[in-house]
């Protein structure tokens, strides 16, 4: 086992993880109509390949693009292509093009469906390859396609591969699950991986407050070679990229657009390790992945496994719905997730959760003046001062903002957690990123 | 309908009125001692003093957002009329219950106020650093410039640059000296004003210091309302160690550089750390988060400056006590330590050294 380093920073939220970590993940049922948009991810867009009236298949591509960074999408289901509309995104509060298709329930699987073989049978080529087939992007939410990832540009040595499976964000439970069911998957995937970045040493990372997770992936380690475990302290934010590789490796990315690769890094969620193993062995693209559906308001809190494409009102209806009102839909965990103005956006790659808050737990409490406590500075984890950029970017001083470092900030939402004076500091943080960037786009 | 905010969507419980609720509970055990030692005297400095800041802030910030502006004014006259009733003989000795009574109805009045707790805090903390045998107009007044010039005019909470406590100390110091150098009480000889240890210090009368220990740990010593025991202040300081309220780094460093001082100089160290108002001074003045550094460094760096200037003064001043000085100086450079002691950034290389390869 590994000795973990740890981080600087952070909190520790309750988790309440209870609601759903007991709950084996379940199939939820097919959706009559999916709705795939075709952008999921980090990078370009997607063109549709198919057209309205086209009759298409589980597993067939039916979005992809030219460009580098970019993954394509495939249908969930088979039946006919309704229409090609633009459609809310669940991330980004906008409507983006998606292809529209209703299922004809038999779910008819596609030509191009057929087992790749193992880890060890294929070349690095040829995983790369799959890997940019099956539209794999990171399934813990960031979306960055997983071909690009694994692909490092020439010169780079990487010497170590990551598999997060910190799940540091509370209510969410899939990657628990997934490890503590599908070990033997995400050791494939890792295997897989790590081939495809020409990796020889990789780690599972793990928070100790999954034990039995650490248990089985360890089972399913036995005899394999080049992969390790550590069990890291339960630490928000210990999942992000940059703190997982400081808690580990004791490492530090530098700078944004710094990457992990730059300290010789790659990390990848456990989640897609698992579904690249899924691909490896049944030839399915990336249509599906698992999804806690969690919160006091909803009747039965699931880990579900989701077709991607499916509305979030059917996916809540999976689990029986909801105690009364809602107050807040939030796509992702509490911490870092999207909350959402309508229960009719889709499932899409980056779905890990849909946490649904009663109106209480949503009610927000009246703030006061910043009375210069610390907190934020204290528990940044990027050791950000987060009162003033806050400061800077209501007053509109756009340098000091830019000298205070904003740009290097996760928004993982430490600061605006502790905060006892409750300024949505992130959300000034983004302000006044946002500014900073179309002024560098204005070329001011 | 679904709300829409930006995350995090959960916050922990912990808001700036627990906090202040946390210091007035750790400074409730010291106040109460001195009430029950020093009896009403005590008690009208108390209540003048916390009432007061209660009453500026409301009429303060009505009349800043223009809310209830006539009534407000109304509220305004008749606060500052009552102390006229002073004048008549019969009503005298009374005037600072009225004027406890007259607040406590304006309060009543604008209840629908909220209080952040600051201002309880100002006004307890500036009743602790006043001598309990003074007129009850003192602390009236001082509260008015508290929160007024010490907080209000800098743009309210957060916004002011100096402790307003101690901002109101210092002025009143400046205008009426007899008054704040004087009054102090001393419990087991009857006179009600006596010199403080640090006085008899000064004056070379303190021949064996340490045998006051006892007293200054446990009440038998003159000295403010809030010097009565230094024992049950370091209790306070813990309990806001403890439920992580102040930065402990602060005290420490504050109390420990004062220790390292008077040794060097010869001095009794642990005398000096339990006489006057070090104690206090440490662990809730000097622990204010408006007027102290944001980053450990700089809070280790502004308790030092703050236990060296005390004892600078306090050895070589012409003054006996040099706490209100030393943290009011310290205040004025906190915004230079924060600008300067900034934490190193995630990934960021630690600043090239000027004039390296
Ligand atoms: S945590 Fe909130 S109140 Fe405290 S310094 Fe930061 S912004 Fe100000
Ligand atoms: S400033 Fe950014 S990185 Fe730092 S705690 Fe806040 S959200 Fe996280």
């Amino acid at each position: 086992m590994i000795a973990v380093k740890g981080f600087r920073g952070g909190v520790h939220p309750p988790t309440n993880k209870h609601l759903t970590e007991d709950k084996p993940i379940r199939k939820a049922s097919e959706p009559a109509r999916a709705i795939v948009l075709l952008s999921q991810h980090t990078g370009a867009p997607c063109e549709p390949l198919v057209k309205v009236g086209d009759y298409v298949k589980v597993g067939q591509k039916i979005g992809d693009s030219k460009a580098f960074v970019s993954a394509s999408v495939h249908s969930p289901v088979s039946g006919k292509v309704a229409s090609i509309e633009p459609w809310i995104h669940p991330a980004l509060g906008k409507k983006v093009p998606a292809v529209i298709i209703d299922s004809d329930g038999q779910s008819t699987l596609h030509e191009s469906v057929t087992p790749k073989g193992s880890a060890e049978s294929l070349s690095q080529e040829e995983i790369r390859a799959i890997i940019r087939e099956s539209g794999l992007v990171g399934l813990g939410g960031a979306c960055f396609p997983t071909a690009v990832k694994v692909s490092p540009p020439k010169g780079k040595t990487i010497d170590t591969f990551l598999l997060n499976g910190a799940e540091c964000e509370p209510y969410l439970t899939a990657d628990h699950r997934i490890m503590l069911e599908r070990a033997d998957l995400v050791v494939e995937g890792a295997k897989a991986l790590m081939r495809a970045a020409g990796v020889r040493k990789g780690i599972i990372c793990i928070e100790d407050n999954k034990a039995d997770a650490v248990k089985a992936v360890e089972r399913a380690l036995r005899g394999v070679s080049g992969l390790e475990i550590a069990v890291l302290p339960t630490h928000y934010p210990q999942g992000a990229e940059k703190q997982l590789i400081k808690a580990v490796l004791g490492r530090e990315v530098p700078p944004p657009p710094g990457l992990p690769l730059d300290v010789g890094v790659v990390v990848s969620n456990v989640g897609t390790a698992a579904a690249l193993a899924t691909t490896l062995r049944t030839g399915l693209p990336l249509i599906s992945r698992i999804v806690t559906v969690t919160g006091q308001s909803v009747v039965e809190p699931s880990n579900l496994e989701v077709k991607i494409g499916t509305l979030f009102s059917s996916v809540i209806q999976d689990c029986g719905g909801l105690k009364g009102e809602p107050g807040k839909l939030i796509m992702g965990g509490p911490m870092m997730g999207v909350a959402q103005y309508t229960m009719e956006a889709p499932v899409v790659k980056g779905t890990s959760g849909l946490l649904v808050m009663s109106p209480e737990e949503a009610r927000e409490e009246e703030g006061t003046n910043c009375i210069r406590c610390g907190r934020c500075v204290e528990a940044c984890p990027v050791n950000l001062m987060p009162l003033f950029i806050r400061a800077y970017t209501e007053a509109g001083k756009w340098d000091m903002v830019e000298r205070y470092d904003a740009f290097d900030c996760i928004e993982c939402g430490c600061c605006a957690y502790v905060c006892p004076a409750k300024i949505p500091l992130v959300q000034w943080i983004r302000l006044g990123k946002n500014e900073l960037m179309s002024r560098r786009k204005g070329g001011k | 309908m679904l709300k829409v905010t930006s995350s995090p969507h959960i916050r922990a419980q912990e808001n700036t009125r627990y906090l202040m609720r946390w210091v007035l509970i750790a400074l409730a055990p010291s106040a109460l001692y001195s009430v029950y030692l020093i009896g009403t005297n005590a008690l009208s400095v108390i209540l003048v003093s916390v009432l007061s800041c209660l009453g500026v802030e409301v009429i303060w910030h009505n009349l800043r957002d223009g809310k209830h502006v006539s009534r407000t004014w109304w509220e305004l006259v008749f606060l500052l009329a009552i102390p006229l009733l002073g004048m008549v003989p019969a009503l005298g000795a009374f005037v600072q219950w009225i004027e406890c009574v007259a607040i406590l109805v304006v309060l009543w009045f604008e209840r629908e106020h909220r209080f952040d707790g600051s201002a309880a805090v100002t006004g307890l903390l500036l009743a602790m650093v006043l001598p309990p045998m003074i007129p009850w107009w003192v602390p009236f007044f001082g509260a008015i410039l508290a929160i007024a010039i010490g907080k209000e005019i800098f743009g309210g909470l957060g916004y002011n640059v100096f402790n307003p406590a101690l901002v109101a100390r210092a002025a009143l110091l400046i205008s009426w000296p007899r008054y704040l150098t004087a009054g102090w009480f001393k419990p087991v000889v009857d006179a009600s004003t006596s010199a403080t240890p640090l006085v008899l210090f000064k004056n070379r009368l303190g021949a064996e210091v340490s045998a006051v220990y006892g007293p200054l740990l446990f009440s038998n010593t003159g000295g403010c309302i809030g010097e009565v025991s230094a024992f049950l202040l370091l209790l306070g300081g813990l309990v806001l160690a403890w439920k992580k309220v102040i930065h402990v780094e602060i005290p420490l460093a504050y109390l420990g550089t004062m220790a390292v001082f008077a040794a060097l100089a010869h001095n009794d160290p642990i005398f000096h750390l339990l006489a006057g108002g070090a104690m206090l001074g440490a662990w809730f003045m000097a622990t204010d988060y408006v007027t102290s550094p944001l980053t450990t460094k700089g809070r280790i760096l502004f308790g030092v400056g703050c236990g060296f200037i005390t004892m600078l003064l306090r050895l070589y001043g012409k003054a006996p006590e040099g706490v209100t000085y030393a943290i009011l100086f310290m205040n004025m450079l906190t915004p230079l330590i924060d600008r300067s002691l900034r934490p190193r950034v995630y990934g960021h290389i630690a600043k090239p050294v000027r004039g390296g390869k």
